[in-house]
């Protein structure tokens, strides 16, 4: 797969403009998923999405092989633009992380959708580094060599993130339901 | 429901993906028109080197211009040169 993606780089770097059709249908979900998830806005995802394609596109010549995977080299376009996007955005306060409630059954209360949305809530208040990293490592599911590369990092630090963020979102949840 | 089978659960919805089918189109469309972009801009410079690689008048303007403008950088250092 790896060789036959150098072959569809060296077509469009040649000139051949379809041949980068391929690389953006390969990558499509992924890459939507890693913006909604980093952003928690859906409705920009696409338009962040289409920013990354096209940057990948104009600077494809600056890819280098070598130095990274495909895959590697477009996740961390993405998260960048990800990054930039959200500061844009209005911060989270933590007035609108969810309450701590009583020890009920969150299902008594809550629509598994309110309850899923206020999980998202929690991982849009993490630090920017364990949000991406815990994106990319539970969501993605990526090596944690991929995510220090993404994310210009030792393997250590990366690993130490995404405990430190699923230690967050485990207390989040003790919270929310006391115990379900 | 276990506190395992909600985070799990949550994972599994964060994972899905709604997207417009026509996205990798619309992405292509982006691409077409930047390189239909990039190619007017080559088309303008070849145009400029065309022209004054056929035109003697053209070649000697640009010498002219080449010179004044290194004579007024000649000029500039000199003054600054006289003022200290």
């Amino acid at each position: 797969m790896a060789v036959e993606e150098t072959d569809v780089i060296h077509q469009v770097l040649r000139g051949n403009v379809d041949s980068f059709r391929v690389l953006v249908e390969r990558y499509q979900r992924p890459i939507i998923r890693i913006i909604k998830n980093i952003t928690n806005d859906g409705n920009i995802a696409e338009d962040i999405a289409q920013d990354v394609f096209l940057t990948a596109y104009k600077k494809l010549t600056a890819f280098d092989p070598a130095r990274s995977n495909f895959s590697t080299w477009l996740f961390t376009i993405t998260r960048n633009k990800s990054l930039n996007a959200l500061k844009k955005k209005r911060p989270v306060s933590m007035s609108q992380l969810p309450d701590k409630t009583d020890g009920r059954d969150p299902y008594s209360d809550l629509s598994e959708k309110e309850f899923f949305d206020k999980l998202d809530r929690i991982l849009l208040t993490l630090p920017d580094r364990q949000k991406t990293a815990f994106v990319l490592a539970e969501l993605e599911e990526l090596s944690h060599a991929q995510i220090a590369q993404i994310e210009g990092a030792r393997i250590g630090t990366i690993k130490s993130r995404v405990s430190r963020a699923k230690e967050k979102l485990r207390a989040a949840l003790e919270s929310l339901d006391g115990d379900i | 429901m276990s506190r395992q089978e909600v985070y799990d659960a949550w994972r599994e919805r964060s994972r899905q993906v709604d997207m417009a089918e026509s996205f990798a189109d619309q992405v292509m469309n982006h691409v077409y028109e930047y390189q239909k972009d990039r190619s007017k801009q080559f088309l303008r410079f070849r145009w400029l080197v065309d022209v004054v690689s056929e035109h003697p008048l053209a070649q000697a303007s640009l010498v002219v211009i080449g010179t004044v403008t290194g004579l007024i950088r000649v000029a500039f250092v000199i003054c600054m040169f006289l003022r200290t």
